[in-house]
């Protein structure tokens, strides 16, 4: 029975995780550029220091991409009990909205208890689910009580699994200096060229024709 | 085909590969331009952009390519947080930083509306680029050299569909100051260029992000579909992370 309960809640996070995923991917696809909008709109006073979004410092080179590995959140959204005899097994978002935690502690637990979580220290391995898209299974290791990482096993989609999932590339700037190229084009993209120029030269002409 | 003339104080040209293209399709197109520069003009005494400012037309009583330009203008403003403002330290409302590149954009739909695939129209270093260039491969498109002569390039992209635009100082001096910081001329960056989905938009991001100094990129990097090549006063570029892509040298 704890097998279940614990295979059960297994599965539920990582298909909530996995959701988390995909409703945030539009904005962390490795090949796209973060999603952002400009910031809103601005009242008319541009006397106003609206900051932008914080610029990343142009980099001398490309650096490596950061990945995060898959961890679980700290702050206890899932509220499920394995040793509670009545097998809550809450969904963990469906029916409890989770409360702004501000220290990842959990609730008070009776003095003996000597773990800090609902969980025994261990990995566990959940059952291969079959999906629409092919089978799902994944491990879970528990430490201090608390879920701590979660190892796919199989999913539908093999390039999703491990780092990529929890991977995204920040936005890389790159720099050199420019060189001067001798390469044929059809055109030259450049500052509007003739308003100084036409400028100068009226200038000049209207200098000389002063006495 | 390929024309040029000086219209709006500076080079107009206009090239046609299809060869279904007539004199007709570049005389439509230079007439249209002549048509913005007699309208929009701030140096015109007769244009209506002189009128609207000196208080002779209202904004109600503007023409319908006014109005829309004006409208354009101020999303713009809200979508670059300022950076873009059609108001003057003056006061007077000047759309030209969105004008030259509307222009363009209206250019290159009057050949698209007579069937025509494959052009390049450029105003003053920004184009709209359709197709292919005459030997049928993507429009080589040179980023001028800021410390150079007209032709020195430091860069080269490649484009079939979209448009690119260059924000600079080098040419006509400090004429592009920080909206945020009134008085304050910027220094730092001497060329912006980016490319976008059509000369409009590029033109557009262009300008405002030119205001934002060297965190101007940074913006253009985090606008889905565009890319940009930023070089600052010492020389060096940086470029956003998908620039590369459309760079052959």
């Amino acid at each position: 029975m704890k097998k279940v309960l614990v295979s059960a809640s297994v599965l539920l996070v990582f298909t909530l995780y996995v959701f988390a995923y995909t409703s945030g991917a539009q904005n962390t696809s490795a090949n796209d550029t973060i999603t952002q909008t400009a910031p809103a709109v601005v009242a008319a006073n541009q006397t106003t220091d609206t900051p932008l979004p914080p610029p990343t410092t142009p980099r001398t080179a490309a650096t490596e991409p950061v990945y995060n590995t898959v961890t679980a959140p700290q702050t206890s959204t899932t509220h499920v009990s394995v040793s509670d005899q009545s097998a809550q097994t809450t969904a963990a978002a469906s029916t409890r909205t989770p409360a702004p935690v501000p220290t990842p502690t959990p609730a008070p637990t009776p003095a003996v208890v000597t773990r800090k979580g609902p969980y025994n220290d261990g990995t566990y391995t959940g059952d291969a689910v079959d999906h629409n898209y092919g089978t799902v299974q994944v491990q879970a290791t528990i430490q201090d009580g608390q879920l701590a990482s979660i190892q796919i096993l199989q999913s539908p989609n093999h390039a999703r699994q491990s780092l990529q999932i929890n991977s995204y590339a920040l936005p890389q700037l790159v720099s050199e200096a420019i060189q001067a190229q001798s390469a044929n084009v059809d055109t030259v993209s450049g500052a509007t060229l003739t308003s100084g120029a036409f400028k100068q030269s009226l200038s000049s002409a209207l200098t000389q024709a002063k006495a | 085909m390929k024309e040029t003339r000086l219209i709006m104080g500076m080079p107009v040209s206009v090239e046609i590969v299809d060869t279904q293209a007539t004199q007709n399709n570049l005389d439509t197109v230079f007439e249209y331009f002549t048509y913005v520069d007699n309208n929009f003009s701030k140096f015109k005494r007769t244009s209506e952009l002189t009128a609207l400012n000196e208080g002779k037309v209202t904004r109600e009583g503007a023409s319908d390519d006014m109005k829309e330009v004006l409208s354009l203008c101020e999303q713009t403003k809200k979508e670059t947080d300022g950076y873009f403002d059609m108001h003057t330290p003056e006061g007077k409302i000047d759309p030209t930083g969105i004008v030259k590149g509307w222009a363009v954009k209206k250019a290159g739909d009057i050949l698209r509306e007579r069937g025509l695939k494959n052009f390049c129209v450029e105003a003053g270093g920004d184009m709209e680029i359709s197709g292919h260039n005459k030997k049928g491969a993507k429009w080589r498109v040179g980023i001028r050299n800021p410390f150079g002569g007209v032709d020195d390039i430091v860069k080269v992209v490649a484009l079939s569909n979209g448009g690119i635009a260059t924000s600079g100082t080098y040419v006509r001096g400090q004429h592009i100051y920080n909206p945020h910081k009134k008085g304050e001329f910027l220094t730092d960056i001497v060329s912006l260029s980016v490319i976008g989905p059509n000369v409009y938009e590029a033109d557009r991001f262009a300008t405002a992000a030119f205001a934002m100094g060297k965190d101007g990129i940074m913006f253009i990097e985090r606008l889905p579909g565009f890319q940009g090549y930023q070089i600052n006063k010492e020389g060096m570029a940086t470029m956003t992370s998908g620039f590369a892509e459309y760079s052959i040298v």
